[in-house]
């Protein structure tokens, strides 16, 4: 049976061709929309994870070092490194003016998993001293950590599948955690604490897989996280750590991300051009569209006109219409680009060059509905162009015409 | 016994099968051959997954050009049970490599979930279609 209600879908499904190309149309400029906002976001959020745990406003690292340590990359493409300097650099770094605290880091890269070709950073800190990994083990797990000997925490990206057992030189180190992903190379890493990494670097050695010489594991760091008293400059700071200690390399948080800072920059801007093109050529094409599908039905809205429509159901019809074939196109086009960019995620972020983290399921949402708020902007302006010629008046002209 | 004409809704399922089967093979193909020559865990869950698509096509298929309501039921059945087997062998049935950056982890397991997924609703579609047509 007919009826007001089902008119529009029938119509729309009389009319397939050009219904296929409108619901085309809103699902690509939907999928721009919410695909590209979902990316920009993506990104600052990335950027402002890296910032929040990088949590040090200089990082001190051996001068000679610089083939296994880029400030600029370190945090978006590092490759597991180690490097070592003397332990008493630490001392002279408190010395420095403007310190106000300094933790020492001692690394190691783990050798091939049996399982692949990975290999893992693994990277100590100093309990009573640091301040950058504990407040995010506190953050992850509502409270303090104690790490035992052979305990570690693992990044976002490292998988555990034996039994929460992370073999590492012959050693089985128990996983009891994994901290939830920042979109940096700090996902690739695991977390533990000087005594188990001394452990790990004494079995390097007597499996003969650390490039080094052997050395005292009590003797070195790999590099001293510094944070400032309020008022001091990093630059100046770091310049008088430079200029006062022999043989260390500075880097502030500022310049270890600028790099990100300018992709983010370049690609979010051209993203963003994207976004408004497709937009406009989107609403532009929809209009155009359903306008053109209107005009080739005068006869109809007329015969309708003729047994009784008021121009107000023939509004309504063209409104509904307008709305059913807008909606289900942009519900495409959000579900295409997230199941995309939600699945495909990691790969993003590896291409971008960048670090990229997924915002919330809350924020997602809001982008999703945003982007349909749009999507049916764009059915409101087709179906106000498409009155107009609904309601041309002369029923009689129109229905003679071909006669 | 077969069906006269076979409609395209009909050989969906089959299809996304086949491009999983292509695509696991060639494109979205998991991580490469280690220095040493041998190949990574990925690589047997790629093998169980084309398979698997193997096994599930074929069957499929058959359900499609086959007139019988019952071997239509079963092949549609087994698909939609299938798909939901294979969304989860990479990494959560089949270990797969250590770190969530490798290729298997961020190609091929999430081409092998959405492709499984439209083949699920697709198979699920189609079974319910045949349930209700006595």
């Amino acid at each position: 049976m007919v009826s007001l209600r089902n008119i529009p879908i029938k119509n729309l499904k009389s009319n397939p061709g050009k219904t296929t190309a409108i619901l085309i149309f809103t699902a690509l400029m939907a999928a721009a929309v919410f695909g590209g906002t979902l990316i920009v976001r993506g990104m600052q959020q990335g950027l402002a994870n890296v910032r929040t745990r990088l949590g040090a406003d200089i990082l001190v690292t051996p001068a000679d070092a610089k083939n296994e340590f880029d400030a600029q990359t370190f945090l978006i493409q590092a490759e597991p490194g180690y490097f070592y300097m003397d332990a008493s650099v630490l001392d002279e770094v408190r010395a420095v003016e403007g310190v106000d605290k300094a933790s020492p880091q001692l690394f190691l890269a783990s050798a091939t998993a049996s399982c692949c070709s990975a290999k893992l950073q693994i990277i100590a800190f100093d309990p009573e001293t640091d301040f950058t990994i504990q407040p995010w083990i506190r953050e992850t797990f509502g409270g303090a950590q104690k790490l035992g000997l052979l305990d570690v925490i693992v990044g976002a990206n490292v998988t555990v599948y034996d039994d929460y057992i992370l073999r590492l030189y012959n050693n089985d180190c128990r996983v009891i955690g994994q901290f939830a992903p920042t979109g940096s190379t700090l996902d690739n890493a695991v977390y533990t604490n000087f005594e188990t990494i001394k452990v790990l670097i004494d079995s390097s050695f007597d499996t003969k897989l650390n490039k080094c010489q052997s050395f005292d594991t009590n003797d070195v760091i790999s590099s001293v996280m510094i944070s400032l008293k309020d008022g001091y400059d990093a630059e100046n700071v770091a310049e008088t750590i430079e200029s006062t200690i022999s043989g260390v390399s500075t880097a502030t948080s500022k310049k270890m991300v600028s790099g990100i800072v300018e992709s983010l920059n370049s690609i979010s801007g051209t993203v963003r051009a994207f976004i408004v093109i497709f937009c406009l050529l989107g609403t532009l094409m929809t209009v155009l569209l359903f306008a053109l599908m209107i005009s080739e039905r005068k006869k109809e809205f007329a015969s309708l006109s003729i047994i009784g429509a008021s121009k107000r159901i023939l509004y309504r019809m063209v409104a509904e219409e307008s709305a059913y074939v807008n909606l289900t196109g942009g519900l495409l086009g959000i579900i295409l680009s997230a199941v995309l960019i939600l699945g495909f995620s990691n790969l993003i972020g590896q291409k971008l060059e960048i670090g990229f983290a997924l915002p919330d399921a809350g924020q997602i949402t809001i982008f999703a509905l945003f982007t349909l708020g749009l999507v049916m902007l764009a059915a409101i302006l087709s179906a106000l162009i498409a009155a107009k010629q609904v309601s041309s008046p002369d029923t009689g002209l129109i229905l003679k015409e071909g006669e | 016994m077969f069906q006269k004409k076979i409609s395209l809704k009909a050989v969906m399922p089959a299809f996304f099968l086949l491009l999983l089967l292509l695509g696991t093979a060639t494109v979205f193909h998991p991580c490469d051959m280690k220095e040493d020559g041998t190949w990574m865990h990925c690589h047997d869950v790629q093998t169980a997954v084309i398979t698997g698509s193997i096994i599930l096509t074929v069957l499929l298929a058959a359900a499609a050009v086959i007139k019988n309501r019952w071997v239509k039921l079963i092949g549609y059945g087994v698909a939609v049970i299938g798909a939901a087997v294979m969304f989860f062998l990479p990494g959560d049935i089949m270990q797969m490599c250590m770190m969530h950056t490798m290729r298997c982890y961020a190609v091929m397991r999430p081409f092998v979930r959405i492709m499984c997924v439209l083949t699920a609703i697709s198979a699920a579609f189609l079974l319910i279609r045949t349930c209700k047509n006595k």
